[in-house]
């Protein structure tokens, strides 16, 4: 298996190179059947990265501990579902799947592209290739999946997967969503990439890419909700984001991409910030890469310090590389990529976007300043700190409430210029619906200002959003003659990215009221009992009723059984436990959790030791965080759904033809 | 990659001016005075991306194995441990007088099995001038961990440690790790990862020379 793994890694590697220097040379030398060959080359590829990790799972499928990394990750005893997941569980079997994932996005594009060809599509194939290079050099050179132990000296059994990775099937989930989100990043960067260095200076890489960094989006936002999810379910510390620098380098492609998919509609409409646009996505891309190198080149969290040595220089060099070639590129165009439009008033769209795309880079700023700060520290004075939630907390709660005002604002306002009296007309009821909120929580006696604020301006963006929806589909009744219920397909059809924003907008509102009220309401308490005591807690009285003990072939259980009473009467029953894994001295809690469409009551074990410590929560209102989510995902996946039709304009563009494009 | 270009429209530096000025006039101090704000411009961004490269570089250099060294220069933790093949218990401050090599491993560990040949062969070259190897499994299953044992050999004392409690006052995170301990009985080295014939040799010979260049050190 070890064989045929490194043996299809190495013809991948062969596959990308040919793919990168073909498309090269096709564009050069302006030969169509060179180009072609590089495109069907991604389907071989694709293949061969698909045996590569089939080897693998192969091979820890069949307990085969020749392979190191199989000895490590997974052991006879563990359930094959975990098996499965060890492909990804550590460091080196998940780039054996970054590399199918970027393989297929590459065959994804190659597929899309088949028959009309933007003239970008050679030079952003070879963008793509050469990414595809680098990370198959990865696997090929300092981390080696398939790399066996010396003298078939296997063991007779592996370690199994860290504990924590085999306590929750969301494990299942939460990484590749991440990866299809980071990996999609890929694509718009290659197009982008490509116009640049086509000096075409037109924004046709926009439009060519706009679904695929919508669907890259939509990826790293159901990635991040299930590491939310993964968090609140596992590691039991009763939160769910702990501003840690592997969330926030995930957070951080997030934002940029967010202001991206909303500052390219000004360049599409307006012509305008072209430059910008450029940034975002390189910055995006670079982040990408730029959250890889810190998470698995040991920089900050120094999760091991094995022969992860020359690792961490590739990624560094690759980074430089990303950051110099495409900023660079950008500078040599940036005269050239003049602005068309101009903002035409403060009262427009575009103002509301721009003030978007300020807050969003400045949240950005903020986090991956806190991200590296405790390397400038060490780096100045030789000291290790850490930078707690409550910096990122403090420094983004004024941006966050920014961008919920203009959040809802934006959608009010019409493009390129608002007449006072349509946003007075069009604000009444949503800034109403918000000061309302506002009034009635400072009447009952909430003195937390800014979850006051976050949650009327929530309010106010929810009301705002709903009411663009209603209005946009009554008045395609009214254009269409049909009564208002009937129109919701056709009035969403028409203008799918529309209904989709506003959609994701409502999305943002709920997990925005979620966050807010479970952050500042939770409550929770760490008692000691003997089976059979009693403790009160936020109104329910909790009785420890004992001990129970599972042994399962990969672990023992220990199960503590909580009935939670109300008024006397039993009203629920928690069990949180303690798995003790054979691997590992420390034992793995697992929390239970009593989800409830206001409350969670959520209960972890700590100890036995005379009876059990337990710590409990109330959280109200995360049960909210997720299912806004699921509507920002439902915004997303409106937005990025294929129209069966080209959908007409029925707005008037500019027209702005690209300008060297036009021969 | 210029070569595309040639067809579709007139060459870069040729397109510039008609593009630059499309109505064909523009004040020539705002062209200087925009000139020189794009270099503004490009040296900010590349001086960002230098202190940024530099930063993480720096990152990079820290020498990972000085991460969890609070022990070098202390004392190094007792302990008393039941041998693997189960005849008896090992204390270590009996061994006091003597250079320790502390080796944490296990049965799963792919760089346990690398670093093991070296060290048997430090084992056979030092055993009889007052240096001993210590083996202690690390969350390794006691069957497993036997196994291991006879699988690979050594006769150097191999222990047990169930409960953890040796391996984590020695901070141990990962296998292999191992702790060069002096006469003196303080930790004088640390290893992250496999050791190898040289850095054995070199670890051992400069605690024994340092042992007798201050003799009569604390019993």
């Amino acid at each position: 298996m070890s064989r045929l793994g490194v043996f299809a890694l190495v013809l991948a590697l062969g596959l990308a190179l040919y793919g990168l220097v073909a498309s090269v040379m096709g564009v050069r030398r302006r030969n169509a059947l060179l180009v072609e060959s590089a495109r069907t080359s991604a389907f071989s590829l694709l293949a061969v990265v698909v045996a590569a990790n089939g080897a693998m799972l192969a091979a820890i499928l069949s307990n085969d501990f020749s392979i190191k990394y199989v000895a490590e990750n997974s052991s006879r005893a563990t359930p094959t579902f975990f098996k499965v997941l060890s492909l990804w569980s550590a460091d080196e079997g998940s780039l054996l799947l970054w590399n199918l994932i970027l393989a297929g996005f590459i065959a994804a594009v190659a597929f899309r592209f088949r028959k009309r060809r933007p003239e970008t599509f050679p030079l952003a194939m070879a963008v793509m290739y050469a990414v595809s290079v680098f990370y198959l050099v990865l696997v090929l050179g300092p981390t080696r999946p398939f790399a066996t132990f010396a003298g078939g000296l296997a063991p007779a059994d592996g370690r199994g997967p860290l504990p924590l990775l085999q306590n929750h099937p969301l494990m299942a989930a939460h990484p590749p969503f991440l990866y299809l989100g980071f990996i999609g990043m890929t694509v718009p960067f290659a197009f982008a990439m490509a116009a640049l260095m086509q000096g075409t200076l037109s924004d046709r890489w926009i439009r060519l890419t706009r679904r695929w960094s919508l669907a890259a989006w939509l990826f790293l936002t159901v990635g991040l909700v299930l590491g939310a999810l993964w968090s609140y379910g596992v590691l039991g510390w009763g939160g769910y984001w702990a501003w840690d620098p592997v969330e926030n380098v995930a957070l951080l492609p997030w934002l940029v991409t967010t202001a991206f998919l909303h500052s390219v509609m000004i360049q599409e409409r307006r012509g305008m910030l072209k430059v910008w646009n450029l940034s975002l996505i390189v910055g995006a891309f670079a982040l990408t890469t730029f959250g890889t190198f810190l998470t698995r080149g040991s920089i900050l969290s120094s999760v091991h310090a094995f022969a992860k040595s020359a690792v961490g220089p590739m990624y560094l060099g690759f980074l430089v590389l990303v950051l110099l070639g495409g900023f660079g590129m950008i500078a040599a165009q940036a005269w050239r990529l003049r602005s068309e439009g101009r903002l035409d008033s403060p009262l427009s769209r575009e103002s509301a976007f721009m003030g978007n795309n300020l807050a969003l880079v400045g949240i950005t700023l903020i986090v991956f300043l806190g991200t590296i700060f405790p390397l400038v520290v060490e780096a100045l004075t030789n000291r290790q700190v850490t930078v707690g939630g409550p910096y990122f907390k403090e420094s983004t709660i004024p941006l966050f409430l920014l961008l919920l005002f203009l959040m809802g604002v934006g959608p009010l306002l019409p493009w390129r210029r608002a007449s006072p009296q349509q946003v007075r007309r069009r604000i009444t009821v949503p800034a109403a619906a918000g000061a309302l909120t506002m009034t009635g929580l400072a009447l009952s006696g909430i003195r937390d200002l800014a979850a006051v604020a976050g949650l009327g301006l929530a309010a106010f963006v929810g009301v705002a959003n709903v009411q663009e929806l209603v209005r946009g589909v009554r008045s395609f009744a009214r254009a269409t003659g049909r009564p208002s219920h009937e129109s919701l397909p056709g009035a969403v059809a028409r203008n799918r990215r529309l209904y989709g924003g506003l959609v994701a907008h409502v999305g943002v509102a709920i997990a925005a009221v979620a966050i807010i009220v479970s952050s500042a309401f939770a409550h929770q308490i760490e008692v000691t009992l003997r089976p059979g005591q009693r403790a009160p807690f936020g109104g329910f009285v909790l009785r420890y009723d004992g001990e129970r003990v599972v042994r399962q072939p990969q672990r023992t259980v220990f199960i503590a059984d909580v009935t939670v009473l109300r008024d006397g009467r039993p009203v629920g029953l928690v069990h949180p436990s303690l798995n003790k894994y054979p691997s590992s001295v420390d034992p793995i809690g697992t929390p239970s959790i009593e989800y409830g469409a206001f409350r969670d009551f959520y209960s972890t074990v700590l100890g036995f030791d005379g009876g059990a410590t337990f710590r409990f929560f109330l959280n109200p209102g995360v049960m909210w965080l997720w299912a806004g989510g699921a509507v920002i995902a439902m915004g997303g996946l409106l937005a990025a759904w294929p129209a069966r039709r080209r959908p007409m304009i029925v707005e008037p563009t500019p027209d702005r033809r690209e300008l060297a494009g036009v021969g | 990659m210029k070569g595309s270009n040639e067809s579709a429209g007139p060459s870069i530096s040729g397109e510039d001016r008609s593009e630059h000025h499309p109505s064909g006039f523009e004040p020539a101090g705002s062209a200087r005075r925009r000139r020189r704000s794009r270099w503004v411009v490009v040296g900010a961004v590349v001086a960002a991306i230098s202190v940024l490269t530099s930063l993480l570089a720096f990152g990079l250099s820290r020498d990972p194995n000085l991460i969890g060294s609070a022990l070098i220069g202390r004392p190094a933790p007792n302990f008393t441990l039941r041998t693997l093949d189960g005849s008896g218990t090992v204390r270590l401050s009996s061994f006091r007088g003597q250079v320790i090599v502390l080796n944490f491993w296990a049965s799963w560990c792919a760089d346990c099995r690398v670093e093991h040949p070296a060290l048997a062969d430090a084992w056979e070259r030092y055993r009889d001038q007052g240096v001993v190897i210590l083996g202690i499994p690390f969350e390794d299953p006691l069957p497993n961990s036997r196994a291991y044992a006879r699988e690979v050999g050594g006769d150097w004392p191999l222990l047990t440690d169930p409960d953890s409690k040796a391996s984590f006052s020695y901070g141990v995170y990962g296998v292999p790790e191992t702790f060069f301990i002096g006469r003196d009985g303080r930790v004088a080295y640390k290893q992250v990862g496999a050791v190898t014939y040289e850095l054995l040799t070199d670890q051992i010979t400069r605690l024994l020379s340092a042992g007798t260049a201050a003799p009569g050190g604390t019993p």
